[in-house]
């Protein structure tokens, strides 16, 4: 473990405010955001595994979670968010969500600005956070990165025939997943062009069937395009990973083809507009 | 059967589901040519409750001619149906499959169709054919009263008595004579005739009876603010509770209440009572034994008037643990008040106005204790004629002043609240597996 002196002392950081270019040299990632509250949240959304997949590149930052082989979820956040981003070539380190969670929940819902400095290989993530208020506190993370394998690559073939597209609000989606029952087996999403355009079917509980059925003309659904009827049932502890996501989006993006792997993009809207969103693929139980 | 609820009412109906809900976990739905109803018993089958609602109450109601259809359903997956109806518009229910499932349908905001169908378990139903009789007690009241009174006895607590009287009644969760232990707390509220709509008290008499489904009947009662109907008759018939609302609504709460039994058991119960209570100098807080509640399981297919509980009961009005005293200077009617049950012994309950009675909690210093009344017929507790004083009415010459509130910054604690919670996370292995320092005592 390195520093036992803060940044500031060992001359790395000559203005706690700004980074000045020299700084850049000595690290290969380094980024400021102005609010955390976003990137808290997005994190938060994928803590349900601990080993999370950090790849920075010029376009942004992404996180990647995986469980198994049945879902993985996506934090992206693209470079403009930042209020100063920098990265050389590409970086990519393994670190626990949990204890980045932690750390980004240190001043406990106070607005922060967070400093991210990344060395390279082997070293580890430092993390500055700063509320926004109190001028004469900040606390400083460092944590150990790990090497990770690579995270599967899952993709909806945007040209597929059967490919279809729907757009939800955010809090009414939310609202309609709340209330299905919890003690669901599973779960089985129908997209169609014809008649039921949106149906949600609860599984496995004893002795009641539910669905949840939304028209296509509904002023919840902002966007849909579907081409073909598309059915797949999906394992409801899979779905309910997704809740902390949608708890938080604005609109939800619901997008999935014939081969039945969902896929969901969470939009959450920060303070400068700028979008960050959750992307969820959670795949489907084989039809017997 | 096929009807439809538009969105207030379905609230309703909702409403009444869950009130059912408190009972037990079948709900048995029947529908006839005039409209619906919904029952249930609860687990130990010693009430039953009938909420019935006329066909006027729906916007659509369609039976065939002569149909009687009669099911049983789980009652929680039909609670999990109506637990939001915020949004609902409109609710179709209907039997489909030949009566083998009952399927609720939700239509809400935004286009939304909510479907459940529930399997029926059985075709079964219940008979309760027994209606109060015409010159039995009755007292009638808002829903407030009522709730007020089930208010002030703790939320745990399982029965309550009821003494009725000519001119006033009095509510206690304990029956005299009985045998509890030390942690018990009596509590014991007077309340005058005039704070019922109707009191009509033919023959006085003392019930006991279950406060739980009591409770989740005044529930409904306050969803549709009306007033509840109490008739009885004497110790061991039912009660009946019922709540009327326009015409489109009734429902009936039939309850059994525990029988008294003839006062031969009462001189030996009263001397084990006074040893338990010699000991103690202070007044403590007593737990019920719940032993009676398990014996109450009663068949109401059986056409009988009188239920017998094989608990044994007395009840008797000498041991007066509880004094009250009345101001000299008291109206003819005085208010009267409830005292807050978990109260510290040491204080006294606060005067609310000069004209109240104080319940004081039983003080357990022989010296003290008056026996007002041996004549075991009289229910009423009177008043204690030496005043007892030495607890005094009000709090005003206990009020120390408050200290001076510490000035806060609110952001200390937020900021430094990692510092309050364990440093030591058992989940996390240290990084060297080897341990220099053990962790410092919590002190």
């Amino acid at each position: 473990m390195q520093h036992s002196k803060t940044l500031y002392e060992k001359g790395l950081l000559k203005n706690l405010k700004m980074l000045t270019q020299r700084q850049y040299s000595n690290f290969k990632f380094v980024a400021r955001l102005d609010q955390i509250k976003t990137f808290y949240t997005g994190i938060k959304a994928l803590n349900f595994e601990n080993n999370g997949k950090f790849q920075v590149s010029e376009d942004g930052l992404r996180v990647t979670v995986e469980e198994g082989n049945c879902v993985q979820a996506n934090l992206y956040i693209t470079a403009s968010c930042f209020a100063e981003f920098h990265v050389v070539d590409m970086v990519t380190f393994g670190l626990n969500m949990n204890i980045i969670s932690e750390c980004l929940g240190l001043f406990a819902g106070i607005p922060c600005s967070l400093k991210m400095f990344y060395k390279g290989d082997g070293a580890p993530l430092v993390l500055v956070l700063h509320p926004n208020e109190e001028a004469d506190i900040s606390a400083e993370c460092s944590i150990k990165t790990t090497n990770i394998d690579d995270v599967i690559d899952y993709n909806l073939d945007e040209e597929s025939r059967t490919l279809n597209v729907v757009f939800v609000r955010g809090p009414a989606l939310a609202n309609i997943f709340q209330e299905l029952n919890k003690a669901a087996d599973e779960l089985r999403i129908t997209l169609s062009p014809r008649q039921p355009h949106f149906k949600i079917e609860t599984l496995g509980v004893v002795k009641t069937e539910t669905f949840v059925e939304v028209a296509k003309t509904s002023d919840m659904i902002m966007l849909f395009n579907c081409r073909d009827t598309t059915s797949a049932c999906y394992r409801n502890t899979e779905m309910r990973l997704t809740h902390k996501a949608l708890a938080a989006a604005s609109k939800v993006a619901i997008k999935t083809d014939s081969s039945g792997l969902l896929e969901m993009h969470f939009m959450m809207q920060s303070e400068e507009q700028a979008e960050v969103y959750v992307q969820f693929y959670i795949m489907p139980l084989a039809e017997i | 059967m096929k009807c439809t609820l538009d969105g207030g009412n379905t609230k309703v109906f909702a409403k009444a589901v869950q009130s059912l809900s408190k009972f037990g976990g079948d709900l048995f739905v029947e529908a006839d040519v005039d409209g619906m109803q919904l029952r249930t018993l609860n687990p130990t089958k010693s009430a039953v409750g009938t909420y019935r609602f006329n066909k006027s109450f729906f916007d659509y109601y369609e039976t065939n001619q002569n149909e009687e259809t009669y099911c049983k359903i789980d009652m929680r997956a039909c609670l999990t149906v109506f637990r939001n109806t915020k949004q609902v518009e409109r609710c179709d229910m209907t039997f489909i499959q030949d009566q083998e499932k009952f399927q609720i349908q939700l239509k809400c905001q935004h286009e939304t169709l909510k479907n459940t169908c529930i399997s029926v378990d059985d075709e079964e139903n219940i008979t309760a054919e027994m209606t109060p009789e015409n010159n039995c007690n009755t007292i009638c009241g808002s829903h407030k009263i009522f709730t007020e009174i089930s208010n002030n006895f703790n939320p745990a607590e399982e029965e309550i008595t009821l003494e009725a009287q000519d001119k006033k009644i009095n509510v206690k969760n304990y029956v005299e004579g009985s045998r509890v232990n030390e942690k018990f707390m009596r509590s014991q509220l007077q309340l005058n005739a005039d704070e019922f709509d109707k009191y009509n008290i033919e023959k006085q008499t003392s019930i006991t009876f279950c406060l739980k489904e009591f409770r989740a009947l005044l529930m409904f009662a306050e969803a549709l603010n009306e007033s509840v109907c109490l008739q009885f008759d004497m110790a061991g018939s039912p009660v009946f509770v019922g709540i009327s609302h326009r015409d489109e609504i009734h429902c009936l709460l039939i309850m059994s209440t525990l029988s008294s039994d003839e006062v031969s058991f009462y001189d030996d119960c009263q001397e084990s009572d006074v040893q338990e209570t010699s000991t103690s100098k202070l007044c403590q807080k007593r737990k019920l034994n719940s032993t009676r509640t398990n014996d109450k399981s009663k068949s109401f297919r059986r056409d009988t008037k009188q239920k017998c509980i094989t608990e044994d009961t007395t009840l008797s009005n000498s041991s007066s643990l509880f004094q009250f005293e009345k101001n000299s200077n008291k109206r003819s009617s005085s208010l009267s008040i409830a005292a807050p049950r978990n109260q510290n012994p040491s204080l006294m309950t606060e005067s609310i106005s000069d004209n109240s009675i104080l319940l004081l909690p039983a003080v357990c210093e022989e010296s003290n204790r008056i026996h007002t009344n041996p004549r075991k017929q009289t229910l009423a507790l009177t008043s204690a004629e030496e005043g007892v004083t030495e607890i005094s009415s009000s709090g005003d010459e206990d009020c120390v002043p408050e200290s001076p509130k510490r000035q806060e910054r609110a952001n200390l604690r937020t900021i430094f609240s990692r510092c309050f919670q364990a440093t030591y996370v058992p989940s996390e292995p240290s990084t060297h597996g080897q341990i220099f320092a053990l962790d410092s005592d919590t002190e």
